[in-house]
């Protein structure tokens, strides 16, 4: 009965924009919002972790945190400096596929963002100190967020034990001690070289400003800036199967920690929705399946967090039960498969209820995402990058709307298999690590 | 390299080439926060509202009277009677709500604070109308079920325990209770211990429940897509059943015997890669108006990048990857905390430099500008969203500020001087509050030692 009065109106999604090409090869949008006196300065690299020199893992976020060390017109310190002085922030991310830098201000400080932007995009000014200094930072950055955060260590282990040593993927982008200690001047500059140019950018302004005089600095500021000779990406074969099936660490940790892992179809291709989806079938809120019988039935699970991590040359789908201090894990993996292996047989298809529940919670995060003016310009970015245009909202919607019972069976029936599986345990620590 | 690529371009005879340099910042453009309309429910409850059409979501929010300070010594139940509304209400067992709220893709949560219990409800606006009857049913029917007591409460002894392995984590919580003690009303972990949380009693726990959410004293906060009138009267039909009547609510009275005051307490977490600091000092009177300076000085020192203490601590030395600084008001006081992790080889030079920057230079006019200027991006950014709106406005009503507080303070922010910011200095030095040091004691206890650092190890309780 429910059912019925669920569908509100249709969404009418849009992200007004206008969008267009310098002749350097960057990509420029303008979003105009003109409800609060904000702006968004926001760049997109095409490049990420994914990139990280051969034997210098986590270079490229390291490099994100050198490109806020000063150029030759900016000084050391006054790109922030000068951002925070006019009541602006802003921060960036290093993820797989990309690195992105994003400034936030309010309206009357955008031709501030817009100027040093332009001016780090090829002027950067490294020293050694800069680098020793920053390498520190990230090896701080990597002890609190890894080394003593618990459950931190899993994001270490996971991507070795999924993909093999010459893929991009192999290493988690924060990098070994080891590698960034290595980190080289020479590598520096190269790798600036190589991937910062115009022609691998997208710009996006948004917020409360006037076309006309944006369009004007933008041509100031961005188009004299020379294009580069991209590094061509590596393209490594597909992998559909862990590298490492099984592994066991330990951990500061209070609760064991099951974690499944399987390939799974790269961002916006056929069978990522699904996953998406599924993740919230299995488990999305208290009665949702696997939810509702290892933590509310069998309490063998404290917690179940369960996920598509989605990337360009191939995602995973991620299954982390918290268990119970006394759970037997192998019983908690069978059960995994048990409820995998029925909806993957069509024992147990997705209902039309499952279905609308999850259908309903993606839509309203399409709708909630139009809210701040930085969700909305990275969601274009997001789309641009990854599917080669902005204009991607409905299209978006619709394949969470289209996804079915049949097209999710599909898909686990072919990607998510019990031997394609890769198992990592976290023991609390006093017990013993095996591989 | 800007200025190279620019003037390589060929410039014709009539255009003179301008010197490349920062542009200046432009002129300020208006901005005025929101400020709700309010009306009373026939209940007596008060509502706040605030219209936005530009899409279709309300965001609504009910600040209840009472949270921990009324535990006593059962610490953590108003948060675990928090958490037990959306366990099963009404006719729906928890399951049950569980996946009605999901198939209407809606948000209902429950949490508490010290003095309030607060409960949001985010929706599409088209599902209102079905979901404010569930929300109802879990303000005044919760279920409190033995089977789900079970789970919750074994679940959040679990998540106790595993918080005691965080150190962040464990100056956060059991910071206070160092500083204040056991028996001040800021002093126990509102989310309880193990074992506080253990030994709570379900029919305890929902008797309190029961006395303390009642209408008279609440308020509805509501932001988005539904005029003052529709939702009057939606609410007034969904909240009719509750009694307009007050258990005499009272805000707990403080003393201001700190036993931790000018105290290093230090708690051994062996094997910590890093040291979590977290410096506490109890603040300015609730209501003082030397609240905005302070705010502005909390920025000035760990609120921001380039704030002083970030700036020391991670760009000069590479101690950490981040600290900071704030100033916090409640209805039971205010405070100012520093906090960070730094490398466990660097705790003890970290340390001096932090405390250094706590107690040392005066402010500066620059500073007071940049302050002012990040406060007022803080003020606009928090209005961007219809839950952020909403966060705001449930923060004035817990303070218990007028509902043109976001634009009463912000003007306040703004006209702040540097003298006032000085003054606010009083109350972020560390001898009036307590330093706790979570890290591995074998490491770095000789070096606190050796610089002047006289700690005391504590344990955590039970």
């Amino acid at each position: 009965m429910l059912l019925a009065w669920l569908v509100p109106s249709a969404l009418a999604l849009d992200i007004p924009h206008e969008h267009y090409e310098l002749d350097n090869g960057l990509d420029v949008l303008l979003v105009q919002d003109h409800r609060l006196p904000q702006v968004v300065v926001d760049l997109w690299y095409g490049v990420g972790s994914y990139d990280d020199p051969p034997g210098e893992s986590g270079f490229a976020h390291l490099f994100e945190h050198l490109m806020f060390m000063g150029t030759e017109l900016v000084g050391e310190g006054e790109f922030d400096g000068r951002m925070e002085a006019g009541g602006g922030w802003n921060n960036a991310s290093t993820a797989d596929d990309r690195t992105n830098y994003f400034d936030v201000g309010p309206a009357e400080l955008l031709d501030v963002l817009m100027f040093m932007e332009a001016d780090r995009m090829t002027g950067l000014d490294i020293t050694q100190d800069k680098l020793d200094l920053q390498r520190e930072v990230v090896r701080n950055e990597r002890r609190q967020n890894y080394e003593d955060a618990p459950y931190g260590k899993v994001w270490l282990e996971i991507p070795a034990m999924l993909y093999p040593e010459t893929h991009p993927y192999h290493l988690s982008g924060i990098g070994s001690h080891e590698d960034l200690l290595a980190a080289s001047l020479d590598t520096v500059t190269s790798f600036y070289a190589d991937w910062y140019a115009p022609n691998n950018a997208t710009l996006i302004i948004g917020g409360d400003f006037d076309p006309d005089a944006v369009k004007a600095n933008v041509d100031r500021w961005f188009a004299p800036l020379e294009p580069a000779e991209l590094r061509e990406h590596v393209v490594p074969p597909e992998v559909v199967a862990p590298v490492t099936v099984e592994k066991t660490i330990t951990d500061q940790v209070e609760l064991p920690l099951l974690v499944m892992a399987w390939h799974s179809p790269a961002f916006f291709t056929p069978g990522d929705a699904e996953l998406d989806i599924l993740a919230s079938v299995l488990a999305g809120g208290a009665d949702a399946r696997l939810e509702a019988r290892l933590v509310n039935e069998e309490r063998v699970v404290q917690e179940l967090e369960v996920f598509q991590y989605s990337n360009r040359h191939g995602s995973s789908f991620y299954l982390m039960a918290f268990a119970s201090p006394d759970a037997d894990l192998d019983a908690v993996a069978a059960a995994i498969d048990e409820e995998l292996a029925a909806l993957a047989s069509g024992a147990a298809p997705v209902t039309e209820r499952e279905l609308a529940q999850a259908v309903n919670g993606w839509e309203m995060n399409l709708v909630y995402g139009l809210e701040g003016l930085l969700d909305r310009v990275e969601t274009l970015q997001n789309y641009l990058f990854y599917t080669g245009t902005a204009d991607y909202l409905d299209e978006d919607l619709a394949r969470y709307q289209g996804v079915t019972a049949e097209s999710i069976q599909a898909v686990v029936a072919e990607r998510l298999k019990p031997e394609l599986a890769a198992r990592l345990t976290v023991l609390p620590e006093a017990t013993e690590e095996t591989e | 390299m800007l200025l190279l690529l620019a003037c390589a371009k060929p410039v014709p005879p009539e255009v003179v080439a301008e010197p490349i340099t920062v542009p200046e910042i432009g002129a300020r453009r208006a901005f005025t926060p929101p400020v709700p309309e309010v009306a009373t429910l026939d209940n007596g409850a008060t509502l706040w509202l605030v219209e936005d059409h530009d899409l279709p979501i309300v965001s609504l929010s009910l600040v209840v009277p009472g949270g921990a300070t009324d535990d006593g010594d059962a610490w953590g139940r108003a948060a675990l009677a928090a958490d037990m509304l959306t366990e099963g209400a009404g006719d729906r067992d928890a399951l049950t709500l569980a996946s009605d709220l999901r198939l209407l893709a809606t948000d209902v949560g429950a949490s508490s604070t010290r003095t309030r219990t607060i409960l949001h409800l985010d929706t599409h606006r088209e599902r209102l109308e079905q979901t404010l009857p569930i929300f109802a049913d879990v303000v005044l029917r919760p279920r409190f079920e033995g089977s789900d007591w079970d789970r919750v409460i074994d679940r959040s002894v679990n998540v106790a325990r595993q918080d005691r392995e965080d150190g962040p984590v464990v100056a956060s919580q059991y910071g206070r209770l160092q500083l204040y003690g056991a028996d001040h009303p800021l002093g126990p972990p509102t989310h309880g211990t193990p074992a506080t949380l253990a030994a709570l009693d379900r029919s305890d726990t929902q008797s309190w429940h029961a006395s303390r959410l009642v209408a008279g004293e609440s308020t509805f906060v509501v932001v988005g897509d539904l005029g003052l009138d529709e939702a009057r009267a939606l609410l007034d039909e969904h909240f009719a059943a509750w009694p307009a009547e007050t258990w005499a609510y009272r805000e707990p009275v403080l003393d201001g015997d700190w036993p931790g005051a000018g105290r290093i307490l230090l708690v051994d977490l062996p094997g910590s890669a890093q040291t979590a600091v977290r410096v506490t000092v109890p603040g300015y009177p609730p209501g003082d108006t030397i609240a905005q300076a302070a705010e502005l000085a909390g920025i000035v020192l760990g609120g921001s990048f380039t704030s002083r203490l970030n700036n020391l601590l991670r760009e000069q030395k590479g101690y950490t990857y981040g600290a900071r600084s704030w100033f916090s008001e409640g209805s039971l006081g205010t405070e100012f905390t520093a906090s960070t992790n730094v490398r466990t080889d660097a705790t003890a030079d970290a340390l001096a430099d932090l405390v250094g920057v706590l107690t040392g230079d005066p402010f500066s006019a620059a500073d007071r500008d940049k302050a002012a200027s990040i406060a007022r991006t803080d003020a606009i950014e928090a209005v961007e969203t219809r839950s952020g709106l909403n966060s705001a406005l449930q923060d004035l009503v817990l303070r218990g500020a007028a509902p043109d507080g976001l634009v009463t303070e912000l003007a306040a922010s703004q006209a702040v001087t540097t003298e006032e910011l000085d003054r606010a200095r009083q109350w972020v030095d560390p001898e009036g509050g307590s330093i706790v040091l979570v890290g591995d004691e074998s490491v770095i206890g000789a070096p606190l030692k050796d610089a002047g650092f006289a700690y005391e190890v504590v344990t955590l309780p039970d």
